[in-house]
């Protein structure tokens, strides 16, 4: 029973963090369920993809009106995404895992710089960002739809969810509010989540006993999350975004260039 | 266009948190009948039911069953937004959104086929 419950701490720690920053918390939990819950890979991932959709619903059940996913933003990126999953999954043969850790980790370093160079040089720096706003345009189609696929690529690839990059691409280069590009973020890492959970639940990598202390954390957390994010401020956000982006970058530098 | 996107958002608040509540509620149902039932509780334990012990009529637990359920149902909620947001675009007749919908839909339902 005391394992369930540190699985509810886990997930609740997950889901506070993958709400606030839109990643749905996949990339907290895989590494913990591995290290310290000693599971197999496969039974952290199918339990983190159950999470990731847990995190999603939470953030969508309990996101105040106004707060929500720019949806038709959301479908549009998705349907690269997951065709970028598709081609990364058919390119796994011919492209070496390793050159496109490497691509991916400059990819994340430049969207890193990005948000710090955008932060820097936004105008009227001197009145504080808002979180959430509707009167917003989106810029920068074609690029924010190619880092998209890359990033569904690397998915494929890599088996990473790519929240983390979404929040930023939406953000910093497509110019839509922090909050909304994390509440997007949350829809889109749930529809891919659910896209690779059924292949996971097929091959019987889904452990009910380990799934439901953590899903019941993380769909707290994201409650608990969503409660919070309103109340912080952009900046924050923004640089534990950046702190994020630099360990993920180096991690994967460190993958594609020692494996 | 606002009034879609805020009749969206709430029919998508309604729908996630109704599902998450009925999965959730299956999912602590099973395990708490689990734990009364003295089943045990070491790590990962057995994986979810899959298709194939359905068909072949084998006898199942009703705690494994009921948490079985509870994780199907949490792992539709992202396709039941989606298959709301083409409904919602198709009754408003906006044709490029629901085409977008629809394939992203399909994506998803190939993905329950591989599993499956």
């Amino acid at each position: 029973m005391s394992i369930a419950l540190a699985l509810l701490a886990t997930g609740i720690v997950a889901g506070i963090l993958g709400a606030l920053l839109g990643l749905g918390g996949g990339i907290f939990l895989v590494p913990a369920l591995t290290l310290f819950f000693h599971l197999p890979i496969h039974a952290a991932v199918g339990t983190s993809l159950v999470g990731v959709i847990a995190t999603s619903a939470g953030v969508a059940a309990i996101a105040p009106r106004g707060r929500g996913a720019d949806v038709p933003l959301a479908l549009r990126l998705e349907v690269l995404t997951a065709a970028g999953a598709i081609g990364g999954g058919l390119l796994a043969g011919v492209i070496s895992t390793q050159v496109l850790s490497v691509l991916f980790a400059l990819v994340v370093f430049f969207t890193a710089g990005y948000l710090l160079y955008k932060a820097r040089h936004r105008a009227n720096a001197n009145v504080p960002e808002r979180m959430f706003y509707t009167d917003y345009e989106l810029h920068h189609w074609p690029a924010g739809m190619a880092v998209s696929s890359l990033a569904g690529m690397v998915s494929g690839l890599l088996g990473v969810g790519g929240g983390f990059i979404k929040v930023p691409v939406i953000y910093a280069i497509m110019g839509a509010p922090l909050g909304v590009a994390t509440a997007t973020s949350n829809f889109m890492v749930g529809i891919t989540a659910a896209a690779s959970v059924f292949v996971y639940y097929g091959r019987g990598d889904i452990h009910p006993l380990v799934v439901i202390p953590t899903a019941l954390g993380v769909f707290a957390g994201a409650m608990v999350g969503v409660y919070v994010l309103p109340r912080l401020r952009v900046a924050w956000i923004r640089l534990g975004l950046v702190g994020l982006l630099a360990v993920m970058g180096v991690q994967m530098l460190v993958r594609g260039l020692t494996h | 266009m606002k009034k879609l996107q805020s009749d969206m958002e709430a029919k998508m608040h309604k729908i996630s948190l109704g599902t998450s509540l009925l999965g959730l509620g299956l999912m602590v149902f099973g395990f708490i009948y689990l734990v009364v039932q003295g089943g045990g509780l070491s790590m990962p334990g057995v994986a979810a039911l899959s298709p194939r012990v359905f068909r072949t009529g084998a006898q199942i637990s009703p705690s494994l069953l009921a948490m079985t359920a509870g994780i199907g149902v949490l792992a539709l909620i992202p396709i039941l937004r989606v298959l709301l947001a083409l409904l919602i675009y198709l009754r408003n007749h906006q044709a490029l959104n629901a085409g977008v919908a629809l394939i992203v839909f399909i994506e998803l339902i190939v993905s329950i086929r591989m599993g499956g």
